[in-house]
């Protein structure tokens, strides 16, 4: 099946000055010609700093149908923005099933209404969804932390990612200080982990797992989590495999002090 | 295969309050995910005088003649044949809103000798839509649907009728003009248009035909312009497209006359002047 009823835009600034920019982003979709999508987005991003776009998509998609210049990202205002990495992906909630749509990694044009200083619109490519044969050499993961009334959602602790397949540990990484607003409420983030042994998706689920842990006391309340295995080492890869899936956080609290949350969790494959 | 190497993009205002705009426009021109060609252009010509409500812009390369004010050859020629439905977009670089009528893109095939063909690649027509970098006035970009390019069997019901008027001094007239076609031994259009024509303004037009016709049928000699007085005129390029449907989008436009550089003289009812009618020569 191909039939999706969200669409979620992320995307990543480069971390340089004056990379960020706070004008309205425009995303369209066109298929055979029609526009099924022609969507607005206003943003506030700083250099370095990821956001999570979207949501129910007006009507279904048939991502069948979708070409390599379907999909093109635009920009509504004058302040320019240096995007690093957009990822376009799909979500069919009845069926918990989540695909990458179209990918582009270490761009370096830059997007403004003013043509002094940018484009108006670029392409996204299409990326392969893969198989759960595909080898994964790196993963991406795109978490945002709730934003909530006086309460302390967000975390200064370091979050660890570890992934276990066909018995083995392929990756163990640690996420900390990186150049983005890490684990801020009301922020959102992206985060590629080299893998240290290529795996598969099905070696994950034969004999592994996938597990997400807080190492510090730190309270911590994710509110969505995504996780995407990327088929090349390096670059744009040409296929992406459905790892994770959580539009909604279904774990609560996390912190080493368990009675503020749990120490760790762990995240279940994604059907794809 | 029809490799296209140059672009002509011809876009008409709306005839309504706040239609025209002051702002640069952008072309995108995607096969596969690759952008062949993205660039930004003033329908005014950079001269700050923009689009006017109502008025037609055109904008094409001077590789053959500084006809158009601005420069458009494609850096990377495309093949029209790999071109889809989500190819190529129009967009808008400011707040100043724009409300298009009708927009057609242009392409130049060259052969292995000049001067080359032109073909019609994509048109839209009949918009309601508005373009605006405000999301509160109007879309950002627009797609533009490709249109099959007949072929001399074609059956024409209407014609479409590009005229640009030369830059050069004086190109200008208030005389009257006369589109005629001769097709299968009989008259089977004639149209007069009587609204002047500005020097280095364009001009689209769709003409009903008395009698349907084919290219095929089309006579030697057999479309002819004429100018009925003695205000003289100098078109700088003229372009009549034959389309399949009686009303709204054509599903294909055959290619009649292709005048990029126009090279047939001032046309003036007074013989000091010029002649008073040419025959357009049929496209190849």
């Amino acid at each position: 099946m191909s039939i999706f009823d969200n669409l979620h835009l992320a995307v990543r600034t480069r971390n340089l000055d004056d990379g960020g920019s706070s004008s309205g982003f425009n995303l369209t979709v066109n298929v055979d010609a029609t526009d099924i999508l022609d969507k607005n987005f206003s943003v506030d991003l700083e250099k370095g700093e990821a956001t999570l776009l979207g949501g129910p998509f007006p009507e279904t998609l048939d991502s069948n149908l979708l070409t390599n210049t379907s999909v093109r990202l635009g920009i509504r205002g004058d302040d320019a923005w240096s995007p690093q990495d957009v990822l376009l992906f799909g979500l069919a909630f009845e069926r918990n099933e989540l695909a990458a749509l179209a990918m582009e990694t270490e761009l370096t044009d830059n997007l403004r209404t003013d043509d002094r200083e940018g484009k108006l619109t670029m392409p996204i490519r299409l990326v392969d969804r893969g198989s759960s044969s595909t080898l994964i050499r790196r993963v991406l993961l795109i978490v945002d932390t709730i934003w909530q009334h006086f309460t302390d959602t967000e975390t200064d602790s370091p979050i660890e990612l570890e992934i276990r397949a066909g018995g083995n540990l392929v990756l163990l990484q640690e996420i900390a200080n990186t150049p983005q607003p890490d684990l801020e409420a009301g922020k959102s983030n992206w985060y590629p982990l080299d893998a240290g042994v290529p795996f598969t998706r099905a070696d994950v689920l034969a004999n592994g797992g996938i597990t997400l842990r807080i190492k510090g006391d730190d309270a911590w309340k994710p509110m969505r989590l995504f996780l995407f295995g990327l088929y090349t080492a390096t670059g744009r890869p040409n296929e992406v495999v459905s790892l994770v899936s959580l539009p909604v956080w279904p774990h609560g609290w996390m912190s080493s002090d368990t009675k503020e949350g749990k120490p760790s969790v762990e995240l279940d494959v994604v059907s794809m | 295969m029809a490799l296209v190497d140059d672009l002509i993009l011809v876009a008409k205002t709306r005839d309504e309050e706040d239609a025209g705009t002051d702002n640069q426009h952008n072309l995108t021109v995607t096969i596969d995910g690759v952008d062949f060609f993205n660039l930004d252009f003033p329908f005014g010509g950079g001269q700050g005088d923009g689009l006017g409500r109502g008025e037609t812009g055109y904008q094409e390369n001077d590789f053959l003649g500084a006809i158009g004010p601005t420069p458009w050859w494609v850096a990377t020629p495309f093949e029209s044949n790999d071109l889809t439905q989500s190819s190529i977009r129009l967009g808008i670089r400011g707040d100043d809103a724009w409300a298009p009528h009708h927009v057609l893109l242009i392409g130049r095939v060259p052969p292995e000798w000049s001067p080359g063909r032109s073909v019609p690649l994509a048109i839209e027509t009949d918009l309601a839509n508005w373009l605006s970098t405000d999301p509160d006035e109007g879309h950002l970009t627009m797609r533009m649907r490709l249109v099959g390019q007949g072929n001399g069997a074609t059956l024409i019901r209407r014609v479409l009728l590009v005229v640009y008027t030369s830059r050069q001094d004086n190109a200008d007239t208030e005389s009257d003009v006369q589109l005629q076609i001769a097709a299968g031994g009989s008259i089977v259009m004639t149209h007069k248009i009587t609204h002047g024509f500005g020097r280095g303004k364009a001009y689209l037009h769709f003409l009903d035909v008395d009698t349907p016709f084919t290219r095929d049928d089309i006579e030697s000699d057999g479309i002819d312009l004429s100018i009925l007085g003695a205000d003289a005129w100098l078109p700088g390029a003229i372009f009549v497209f034959g389309l399949d449907t009686e009303s709204g989008r054509p599903n294909e436009m055959v290619t009649l006359v292709a005048i990029r550089s126009w090279g047939l003289g001032w046309l003036s009812t007074d013989d000091d002047e010029g002649k008073s009618s040419v025959p357009l020569p049929l496209s190849i």
